[in-house]
């Protein structure tokens, strides 16, 4: 692949989930892009499970359609399963979850890049970055085969393949992921600019044969009949409904695991890295929960009517043959056979608090880090961090100030605070407890948050935004109908017999915030216009209206948080002289240099009582140089 | 503090050494309505015009308030930036307290932190930055204070119980929480209804706590000990005794002592003010009756009386005493040989016979009014007692919405709410304390 000048406006590096975001939201931005990946035709692949959202994530897949990027339009066209998760309990914690055709998902994204104007695709391996001879500025990039290219905004979005070590058993090898080689150099070239850098783990589980399986002992799993789409242009949905299977390990089998922990990498401490806690691998499950006596596994196609099944919950890297041994004891896989069997990774990351909430490097102008290379996992965590990447190294090309979402504002801004302020060694992977303005964060309401953000930064389509805009002022109006309109009350009573009788007449609000009613009881008091909007604007409506006190409630809470919270600190702020604020704070302080007042608050082991000096001293300090 | 710098807050703010005035502040945006809702007068209030009036409302008892004087501050002219008033009245700390009491039940007012005044005159640069240190020093040492101070054990046992409180709490939320992040695993998640049990059992506990602290303000203030008597049957000599100084003069002439004198000594590790009384007599001089009837007032907001007979003098029991628990003392027992039966001691001051077995009497006795409490939690700031009275009523929020069977994220943000509450004295509970609880109490991921 030939590519057509030596210098762009922006390079990425990585064609994964960030990588995509990343290089479509500068190009469409208007900015010359490179994109350097190993391989094209692996664009978008996904490396672990087929498939995309579920809790919490799906909120982020929304966020990121309401700002103008990809993955949401290609989740609905190549999912083969769609689902409600969450269903049963209320609007703010429902989640979208599709399970996606691998080969479609990353053939569309290879196609949506080749398409994309003013963006060029590279097959190569980047081997280094450049920067100026202080070490304080990007200038590009060097590659395997040679080449060398120079940037303004340079993007890494490397993924699991830095330094990337596959365990299976007591074998090991370099490999970014399986059939893919690592990518050597980086890391160092990064560490010699000062970066600090670290381990991580995570681990899939085995591929196997369709024809190998008896599906009579197992359950059928199918998605939902009416399913609704992630993204606000997808019209006239129709997906397939694709069959899961669901069986269950059992004694035996986590017999036969823990006879084959001797040959675990994880438990030899073979595997160095840190994995995450909520993808533990199956011999984890086994030994730390030792009294459960079953675990329950999914089987999942990988593509339409794949011959290659994926077995949810089964991740592992116990030698080959003590998994295949383990999963032949579980019902309806008795005589099973690999396509290939789980494996563990570990590859090198670097701690995200290095970053601005632009995802800019503090150390370097110009140099931006998205997607596991900052310590997360998940697609849909990537591919967030990817677009607010993108968006940022074209907005500081352009010289405009940075885009930045608060945590009360989306998903995506509660991921990058914690991202910056938070200092784990664990993977970081969204969930809804993570947001502690949860029901203001819908997944329903992700449009009506951020559609007119992205179009004003240039990326989301004018009739996606004036779409949203008009369902807006659809619920405005009907939302102040609903608080205005009274019903007699012997209307009331006699429609909804469990509940207390009312004496006076009541609004239509005040209807349906009452216990258990939803706003499918009350249908027969609302006009036509009303009974007409589309279910999913209804229950929208329906849901600001019963909530009005929590979501009220939320609202003052963000009001409340003070205006200190955007202070800026300083870059060069020296924290450990601050003999008033407690010693742990200050190393605390020094080791993450929060941007502002807000960040420093977050940051574990800082008290209001330090906070307070801080902006006492923070202020003081202004002053005097001002002075 | 941050981050709720937008919070209006009340504080008692009369400086030290200024006995009989009191003033109480209040600053922030709600000043202004606030004060108008108790404050009756016959002008209205102005800015920077000190406007006399009586404070007036359903809780205030008729007249407690009659003669007082508000002076309102319009932002950004007061001392801390924002709207500000100032309410000056009469009266020892009994009515200051009052009054504060009453403030804080108006409608989101919360009790100002240590420093909080100051450090907003600081943010709002009323205050130059050459004071800045010294109020980061306040702060700071307060801070201090609540984890280290000896003194405050009790602050100590606050904390213990206050953790235990919040990890029942967060138990409770986890389970919410598990059942909202993980509900595609196969976890059994008990209903919410089983939390109203535990629920009820911290709202108890939280009663039991607030019942304290009227007794836990005593102990942080001092526990109040006058000594009661006749004139000349030695409560001066006694005070002095007690004290191990000469403070209060002794002579020979009956009525000697006109003005209370106090003086704060610690037995068994809390802090006792001792109150040196005139003596209870008819008298004609205004001076002395005057005096007669501070020792009266001071009977009545006694923890404990010494009451102080001798032989040369005739004591009469005044009714005050009834309900008050007392010691009965009988001095100058070197005078005489035969000696009355119920007095709990018999002293001499001039000889110090029976002064250890006093001594020991007053410690015992104080150690008991001590041991009262939850888990030897008593309640003693203005501040801790505002958090729980709005906890408790948080806690009734989320019973109410699991009765009310609201979706478990509704449920999830009544109990975030009342974990807040809480963490303003333990310090904030953040999604991975709950996150932690989560994956080591279930089994979740794929
Ligand atoms: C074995 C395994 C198990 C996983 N398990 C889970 C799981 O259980 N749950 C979960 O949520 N997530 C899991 N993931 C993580 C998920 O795949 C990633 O979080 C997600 O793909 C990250 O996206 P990314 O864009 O950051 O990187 P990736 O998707 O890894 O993409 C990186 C891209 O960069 C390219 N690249 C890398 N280095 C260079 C270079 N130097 N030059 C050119 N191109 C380069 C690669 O070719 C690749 O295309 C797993 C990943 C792996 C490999
Ligand atoms: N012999 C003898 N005299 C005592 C004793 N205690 C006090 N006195 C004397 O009694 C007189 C009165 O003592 P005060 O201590 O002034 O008595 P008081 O109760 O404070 O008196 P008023 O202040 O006038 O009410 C003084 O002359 C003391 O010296 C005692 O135990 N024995
Ligand atoms: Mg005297």
């Amino acid at each position: 692949m030939t590519v057509s000048r030596e210098s762009y406006d922006v390079i990425v590096i990585g064609g994964g989930h960030a990588g995509i975001e990343a290089a479509l939201a500068t190009s469409r931005l208007g900015k010359n892009t490179l994109l350097i990946t190993m391989e094209t035709a692996a664009l978008g692949r996904a490396s672990c499970n087929p498939a995309i959202g579920g809790l919490a994530k799906g909120h982020l897949v929304r966020e990121i359609d309401a700002l103008g990027g990809e993955m949401a339009k290609a989740t609905d066209h190549t999912g083969i399963q769609f689902k409600m998760l969450n269903r049963s309990k209320g609007r703010a914690v429902w989640s979208p979850r599709a399970q996606i055709d691998k080969k479609a998902y990353s053939a569309y994204m290879v196609n949506t890049c080749k398409s994309q104007a003013g963006l060029e695709i590279f097959e190569d391996e980047a081997t280094a970055v450049t920067a100026n001879e202080a070490g304080s500025v990007i200038s590009g990039v060097l590659t395997r085969s040679g080449s060398s290219f120079k940037c303004q905004s340079l993007i890494l979005t490397n993924g699991t393949f830095l330094n990337g070590l596959i365990h299976i058993g007591n074998k090991s090898f370099s490999a970014g992921r399986i059939g893919e080689s690592a990518s050597v150099g980086i890391t160092e070239s990064l560490i010699e600019l000062g970066f600090k850098t670290g381990r991580l783990k995570t681990g899939t589980p085995p591929r196997i044969k369709r024809d190998s399986i008896d599906f009579s002992k197992t359950t059928i799993q199918a998605g939902d009949k009416n399913p609704e789409p992630f993204s606000f242009s997808t019209k006239n949905f129709d997906p397939p409904n694709e069959y899961c299977y669901i069986t269950n390990t059992n004694q035996e089998t986590h017999r036969i695991i823990n006879g084959g922990l001797e040959f675990s990498p994880l438990f030899t401490g073979v595997i160095q890295g840190v994995g995450p806690r909520y993808c533990p691998s199956i011999e984890d499950k086994v030994v730390r929960f030792a009294e459960k006596t079953s675990h329950q596994l999914f089987l999942e196609p990988e593509w339409s009517n794949a011959d290659q099944l994926y077995v949810n919950g089964f991740s592992s890297s116990l030698p080959e043959e003590v998994q295949l041994n383990s999963l032949r004891t579980v019902s309806g896989l008795e005589n099973v056979e690999f396509i290939r069997p789980g494996y563990a990774i570990e590859y090198d990351f670097f701690p995200p608090s290095q970053l601005k909430a632009t995802m800019e490097t503090k150390r370097v102008k110009g140099l931006f880090f998205a997607g596991q290379i900052n310590g997360t996992s998940g697609y849909e965590e990537a591919a967030a961090q990817g677009l607010i990447a993108g968006i940022n190294a074209s907005r500081s090309i352009d010289g405009s100030d940075a885009f930045v979402l608060e945590r009360s504002e989306a998903y995506i801004g509660v991921l990058i605070d914690d991202l910056i302020t938070k200092d784990t060694d664990e993977p970081y992977r969204m969930f809804t407890s993570r947001a502690e303005h949860r029901l203001l964060l819908r997944y329903d309401n992700a449009h009506f948050r951020l559609a007119e953000k992205g179009f004003k930064l240039g990326l989301t389509g004018q009739t996606l935004y004036e779409d949203v805009e008009n369902q807006k002022a659809l619920a405005v109006k009907t939302e102040a109908f609903f608080n205005s309109t009274y019903i007699k009350s012997d209307v009331i009573n006699a429609m909804v017999e469990t509940q207390a009788t009312v004496k006076e007449s009541q609004t239509l609000a005040n209807i349906l915030k009452r216990p258990g009613v939803s706003v499918e009881d009350i249908q027969s008091l609302l006009p036509d216009w009303v009974n007409d909007l589309s279910p999913t604007l209804l229950t929208l409506i329906a849901t600001n209206t019963k909530y009005a006190g929590y979501i009220e409630r939320e609202r003052l809470q963000v009001e409340r948080l003070s205006k200190h919270q955007q202070m800026r600190i300083p870059d060069a702020v020296d924290y450990l002289s601050m003999q008033a604020i407690s010693f742990e704070a200050r190393q605390k302080l020094d080791k993450i240099r929060p941007e502002t007042i807000g960040r420093a608050s977050r940051i574990s082991g800082v008290t209001p009582a330090d906070v307070s000096l801080l902006i006492i001293l923070i202020k003081k300090n202004v002053s005097r140089e001002t002075h | 503090m941050p981050p709720f710098v937008e919070d209006t807050i009340v504080a008692i703010s009369t400086p030290p050494g200024i006995g009989g005035l009191a003033v109480v502040r209040i600053s922030g945006s709600l000043a202004l309505e606030t004060i108008n809702q108790y404050f009756a007068s016959a002008q209205k209030l102005k800015p920077r015009y000190a406007t006399f009036g009586k404070l007036k409302h359903s809780s205030l008892s008729e007249g407690e308030f009659d003669d007082c004087v508000v002076t309102y501050f319009k932002g950004p002219h007061s001392v801390t930036g924002e709207d500000l008033v100032e309410i000056s009245i009469h009266g020892g700390a009994y009515l200051q307290q009052k009054l504060l009491e009453v403030l804080l039940r108006a409608p989101g007012l919360r009790a100002a932190s240590a420093g909080e005044f100051t450090f907003r005159s600081f943010l709002s640069g009323r205050i130059d930055l050459s004071r800045a240190e010294a109020v980061a020093d306040l702060i700071h040492a307060k801070d201090e204070a609540a984890h280290k101070n000896a003194r405050n054990q009790l602050l100590g046992n606050l904390r213990l119980l206050v953790d235990a409180m919040s990890e029942r709490l967060i138990h409770s939320l986890t389970i919410l929480e598990a059942e909202l992040d993980f509900s595609d695993q196969e976890i059994e998640f008990s209903p919410p209804q089983d939390l109203i049990g535990p629920l009820s059992e911290i709202q108890e506990t939280t009663n039991s706590l607030l019942e304290t602290y009227f007794y836990g303000r005593r102990l942080e203030e001092g526990i109040r000990i006058p000594l009661v008597g006749a004139p000349n049957s030695g409560k001066s000599s006694l005070f002095n005794l007690l004290l191990g100084e000469e403070r209060a003069i002794v002579t020979a002439q009956a009525g000697t002592t006109r003005d209370t004198i106090e003086k704060s000594i610690v037995i068994a590790g809390h802090s006792i003010v001792l109150v040196d009384t005139a003596g209870l007599r008819e008298t004609h001089s205004e001076a002395e009756l005057s005096g007669v009837d501070r020792s009266l007032d001071e009977i009545d907001s006694a923890d404990l009386v010494i009451l102080v007979h001798a032989p040369d003098t005739e004591t009469s029991v005044p009714d005050e005493l009834i309900h008050t628990p007392q010691i009965t003392v009988y001095n100058k027992i070197d005078l005489v040989s035969a000696r009355p039966e119920n007095m709990d001691i018999y002293l001499s001051c001039t000889t110090g016979e029976g002064f250890e077995l006093l001594k020991k009497r007053l410690y015992s006795q104080v150690v008991n009014m001590v041991n009262v409490g939850v888990g030897g939690v008593v309640l003693s700031r203005e501040r801790h007692r505002d958090v729980f009275i709005r906890f408790k009523d948080q806690i009734t929020v989320c019973i109410t919405s699991i009765q009310n069977q609201l979706g478990p994220e509704y449920i999830a943000s009544d109990l975030r709410q009342a974990l807040d509450i809480l963490g303003e004295i333990t310090g904030k509970t953040t999604p991975d304390d709950i996150l932690n609880q989560i994956f080591s109490g279930f089994c979740v991921g794929k």
